[in-house]
């Protein structure tokens, strides 16, 4: 489900190109083309990761003399349907307008004492939760973040170490992919968050 | 992943922690290692279930003799708890009272049980004693504890001469009685003491052929509460599925036909004795690889040449296996369990005999023949 302060970005494997009467996609991964109208192209515009759902629902609102209500209506239903074909993702709050702030770069995670690793070799690691009869597969790169959730390290140090040791990882894709698994592991509980003294 | 596709680590071990029992079951397939081998003391165990913490083994599977008659047996669940591990328990039943139940609800004993198995193998005393002497009732109370206090338990009838007459009203019992959602069965197999009892215990074809169709009617009327591993309803699944197999050219996609594929344990699982010996699996009581006292068992899990043996044992085709060359099921059978192959012929490259389909067959129409 979408909601009104959401705030979206574009995937990295779309390029868009606009015209006087609308815009047309490439999707990389699948070679599709997609075409849109002028409105859609405005919204894309707006998909920068700094406006959310309800400022640009207001744009085009003024722009095209529409209720607010309508507007908002229409960028929802659009946004349902970009998600889904994977076209933008929901940006992490925590990386909310691109900045963190200097609290949430010095964020420090720790492992759950009870989780259990398997190290798989370069194929990177499984996590057990013998509590809740839980698995998580880590891929190299999670199996990294994982390890280097000791206590002391931030997440902004997490990052940096992550692009020393992997120099495939694409740099953009870098911290929402490390936000976004830092989230999950927390959410699954396999990860805590260190509170603040 | 490197090593192939081997684990870095098993996932599970098998561990029997005691080869003491209170009990002499007619066909208990442990007694010669009981008599032959002596427990560890606590601080082995626990020292090798820290060495399985760090391998980031997930579940091990305590069984005996009887688990609960080792005094020390709640540090040694404390041991498997504080290394990360969540754990089940095979047991006779008998000494499970009130106040074992009071001890498994302390910490995290509780959260990390898998589940509770007991073995009860007949209807009533004088059908379940014949092959598990004197314990019926305990057992049953043990199992009734379990139950209300809402325990995971699982029940194992293993089918054997004395009880196959008795299987509608065992089901009844465990399902309608004691209203359980389900229950296991295997077969009585001629090792262990079960090897001296064979002619008393173990089913001929006949009779195996009579319990398959018990337990086929039986569930028609549970339908899915009863299931197997092994033992007849197992057999006849996988006899059936070479039937349709044969008759259709279409094999099943539910297990390698035409290979010696039957065992996929030596890629996930070890198993360990009481006395520390590290086997394959408590099947293959004859193949020690090693003691936990004074072997990696990371090591032995990727270089011991018997484990590579029984890992490439899949690649053998049927066609190749001794006695199985000239057999018209070769392409559809998979030759069952290795470590009663083992035991049986001395060989895990074999086929097991007691799970020969032409064996069988043919000795079913040769019973049939003489009855008629
Ligand atoms: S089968 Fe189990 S309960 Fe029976 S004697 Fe053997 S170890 Fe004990
Ligand atoms: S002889 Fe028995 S075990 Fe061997 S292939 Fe035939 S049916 Fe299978």
């Amino acid at each position: 489900m979408i909601h009104e302060d959401q705030i979206f970005v574009l995937s990295s494997h779309i390029a868009v190109e606009s015209f006087s009467d609308g815009a047309l996609l490439f999707m990389a991964e699948n070679r599709q083309l997609l075409e849109f109208n002028l409105t859609a192209d405005r919204i894309l515009s707006y998909t920068d990761g700094h406006h959310s759902v309800q400022e640009i629902a207001s744009i085009i609102a003024n722009m095209y003399d529409i209720p607010l209500r309508e507007a908002l209506q229409d960028t929802m239903i659009l946004y349902e349907e970009l998600h889904r074909q994977k076209i933008v993702f929901p940006e992490n709050p925590l990386n909310k307008k691109g900045i963190m702030t200097q609290v949430e770069r010095n964020e420090r995670y720790m492992r759950n004492p009870d989780v259990g690793l398997r190290e798989e070799d370069e194929d990177g690691g499984l996590l057990f939760n013998p509590d809740t009869n839980q698995v998580k597969v880590l891929n190299p790169t999670g199996l990294f973040v994982w390890k280097h959730c000791d206590s002391h390290h931030g997440i902004e140090s997490i990052i940096l170490k992550l692009q020393e040791a992997f120099d495939d990882v694409p740099e953009k894709e870098v911290r929402a992919d490390v936000l976004s698994f830092l989230e999950e592991m927390e959410k699954s509980g396999f990860l805590g968050k260190v509170l603040h003294e | 992943m490197n090593k192939g596709t081997i684990l870095s680590s098993p996932k599970q071990i098998d561990i029997a922690i005691t080869g003491r029992c209170n009990l002499r079951c007619e066909y208990c397939f442990y007694a010669d290692e009981m008599v032959a081998r002596t427990d560890l003391p606590t601080q082995k165990w626990l020292n090798f279930f820290e060495e399985l913490g760090k391998l980031g083994v997930m579940r091990v599977c305590l069984t005996g003799g009887e688990v609960f008659t080792r005094s020390d047996f709640f540090t040694l669940l404390d041991g498997i708890i504080a290394n990360r591990m969540r754990y089940q328990i095979l047991s006779n039943g008998t000494l499970i009272t009130e106040n074992i139940l009071s001890q498994l609800s302390i910490g995290k004993r509780r959260l990390r049980m898998d589940s509770i198995q007991i073995s009860i193998d007949g209807s009533c005393a004088s059908i379940h004693d014949k092959s598990r002497p004197n314990s019926f009732d305990r057992a049953v109370q043990g199992l009734s504890l379990l139950k209300k206090a809402g325990y995971p338990v699982a029940v194992r009838v293993t089918i054997n001469r004395y009880n196959l007459h008795d299987l509608e009203n065992i089901a009844r019992f465990l399902l309608e009685d004691m209203g359980l959602p389900s229950f296991s069965t295997n077969e009585a197999m001629p090792i262990g003491s079960g090897c001296q009892n064979a002619a008393s215990m173990s089913l001929t074809s006949t009779e195996r052929f009579q319990a398959m169709q018990t337990l086929d009617h039986l569930l028609k009327r549970y339908p899915g509460r009863l299931t197997a591993q092994a033992g007849p309803q197992a057999k006849c699944k996988a006899y059936q599925e070479m039937e349709d197999a044969r008759e259709t050219g279409i094999k099943t996609t539910r297990w390698e036909m035409g290979f010696l594929t039957a065992c996929g344990c030596v890629f996930s699982t070890m198993a360990v004795y009481h006395d520390g010996s590290i086997v394959p699996c408590h099947m293959l009581p004859g193949v020690v690889l090693g003691n936990i006292c004074h072997d990696s068992l990371k090591e032995i899990w990727h270089t011991h040449p018997q484990m590579k043996a029984l890992r490439e044992r899949r690649s053998i085709p049927m066609h190749k296996v001794q006695g199985c060359q000239t057999c018209e099921w070769n392409e559809y059978c998979n030759g069952s369990c290795p470590g009663l192959a083992h035991q049986l012929t001395g060989d895990f490259n074999r086929a097991n005999p007691t799970d020969c389909y032409r064996k069988f067959l043919l000795e079913k129409e040769s019973n049939d023949a003489l009855r008629s």
